[in-house]
């Protein structure tokens, strides 16, 4: 018995170091690479906003945004739905969940990228380097 | 015997050392509590798939047994089945057939989880962790209706000693990603700071609150190359709490200071490691409870003065 509990626990530490070799990554062996490699400074983003009547911005919930709490979860959503050229029913999506949520002042939904510097902007100075419009929804 | 042989002797003996049935039924207590928990603070994770197209739709893991998504009435009756199977594993009943069904579950949840373009990887050490305890005598002590429980074993000590490994091991590898990915690039201040940077405005375009300490830290770079060094060092050290005593505790306080600062500065929080709970397959968690009474004690006893 004791070599048997050998082999399981070398063959264990093998299979959590098998995404570093061979699988890559995966549930639930991980070669963890989250925040591993680095990033651009420069990184353009998809920003959803809520606009009320005068058309000034109405700041969303991550939950209106992308019906989800997590943040990795929201970004990833909406990266996805802009590259797969889903845009209109993103926006679509977010007008539906602002009218659900009751949130009368917003009266539309602007979808648009951003590209930051993300440490200006973590630091609070001047950071966007371009922004262009993708689309636009009315809600309700 | 040769020197080489002495070392694997005692990695032998350390493995292989008896434990409490408590220690074991502790862990089982501890984990499958915080994953039922969790998984029901994050029923909105089953309402957001539950309508989701099936064009985004990237299975992983033990969802590439499908090929669409779940119907929504099939999920929501894996979330009550889930449910009522941790409640069942946390208590101890039935646990033999609960144990692997409940940990299979979650398997088949957070595979499902992460099948949408985004690998959650904080979910990852709690599956692998129920994977192990589904296979052992998790239940041989704290459950309802037990009788005496029965004397140390190995079989309630190893177990134990392949969570702790698990537990150290998901550290290492991430400290090798980051020196395989990045290479010593990483002891470059603006490495991390680009990370922070990130994180903080991610938060902020998608109407999150923005890390409370990102702009101090930024705004102090000479704050970054240490915390760059530590962070990778608490990574590769992992392995040192497995040594037990003086090293383990202080690897855990800093690694709950490394958990702490990354809330902090990124608003990136692995729950199940930065709880602590993760790391209790180190510690000899069966001492809790009598501890706990012994603290009451002395508080009425200092009241009652």
């Amino acid at each position: 018995m004791r070599t048997v509990r050998r082999v399981v626990t070398v063959a264990m530490l093998a299979a959590l170091s098998l995404p570093l070799f061979a699988v890559g990554d995966g549930v639930p062996l991980s070669s963890y690479p989250m925040y591993a490699s680095p990033r651009a400074e420069v990184v353009e983003f998809v920003v959803v906003s809520g606009l009320d009547q005068r058309d000034e911005a109405v700041a969303l919930s991550t939950v209106l945004i992308a019906d989800t709490n997590d943040p990795l979860v929201a970004e990833s959503y909406l990266r996805r739905e802009i590259a797969g050229g889903r845009a209109d029913t993103l926006c679509r999506e977010v007008a539906r969940r602002i009218e659900l949520s009751g949130l009368d002042e917003v009266v539309r939904v602007a979808v648009r990228t951003e590209e930051h510097s993300v440490v200006d902007r973590a630091r609070g100075l001047d950071s966007m380097i371009a922004s262009d419009a993708v689309t636009e929804c009315a809600v309700g | 015997m040769s020197g080489r042989a002495q070392p694997l002797m005692r990695v032998d003996e350390w493995l292989q050392a008896p434990a409490p049935a408590e220690r074991l039924a502790g862990l089982r207590i501890a984990i499958g509590g915080f994953v039922t928990l969790y998984l029901a603070a994050n029923v909105r994770e089953f309402a957001r798939l539950d309508n989701r197209p099936v064009v985004e739709f990237e299975p992983i893991g033990f969802a590439r047994l499908l090929d669409q998504p779940i119907p929504a009435p099939a999920l929501w009756i894996g979330f009550a089945g889930l449910m009522v199977l941790g409640i069942a594993f946390t208590l101890g009943v039935a646990y033999r057939a609960v144990g692997p069904a409940f940990a299979l579950g979650v398997l088949a949840w957070t595979s499902y989880h992460s099948s949408w373009g985004q690998l959650l990887h904080f979910e990852h050490l709690f599956t692998l962790h129920l994977l192990i305890l589904a296979l052992a005598p998790a239940a041989d002590a704290w459950r309802i209706g037990q009788s005496a429980p029965p004397s140390a074993d190995v079989r309630y000590g190893w177990p134990i000693r392949l969570l702790a490994l698990a537990t150290a091991a998901t550290y290492v590898l991430s400290g090798i990603a980051k020196l395989r990915h990045t290479g010593f690039a990483w002891f470059d201040p603006d490495t991390l700071a680009t990370h922070i940077g990130y994180s903080a405005t991610r938060m902020e375009t998608i109407g999150g609150p923005t890390p409370p300490l990102a702009e101090v830290v930024l705004d102090n770079s000479w704050l970054i190359g240490p915390m760059a060094i530590a962070a990778l060092a608490i990574e590769l050290g992992a392995p040192v709490a497995l040594v037990g005593g003086r090293a383990r505790n202080v690897w855990v306080v800093a690694a709950l200071g490394f958990h702490a600062a990354t809330a902090a500065t990124m608003l990136v929080f692995f729950g199940y490691r930065g709880l602590g709970i993760g790391l209790l397959p180190l510690f000899a968690v069966e001492r809790v409870p009598d501890r706990l009474r012994s603290f009451s004690r002395r508080r009425r006893a200092a009241w009652s003065r």
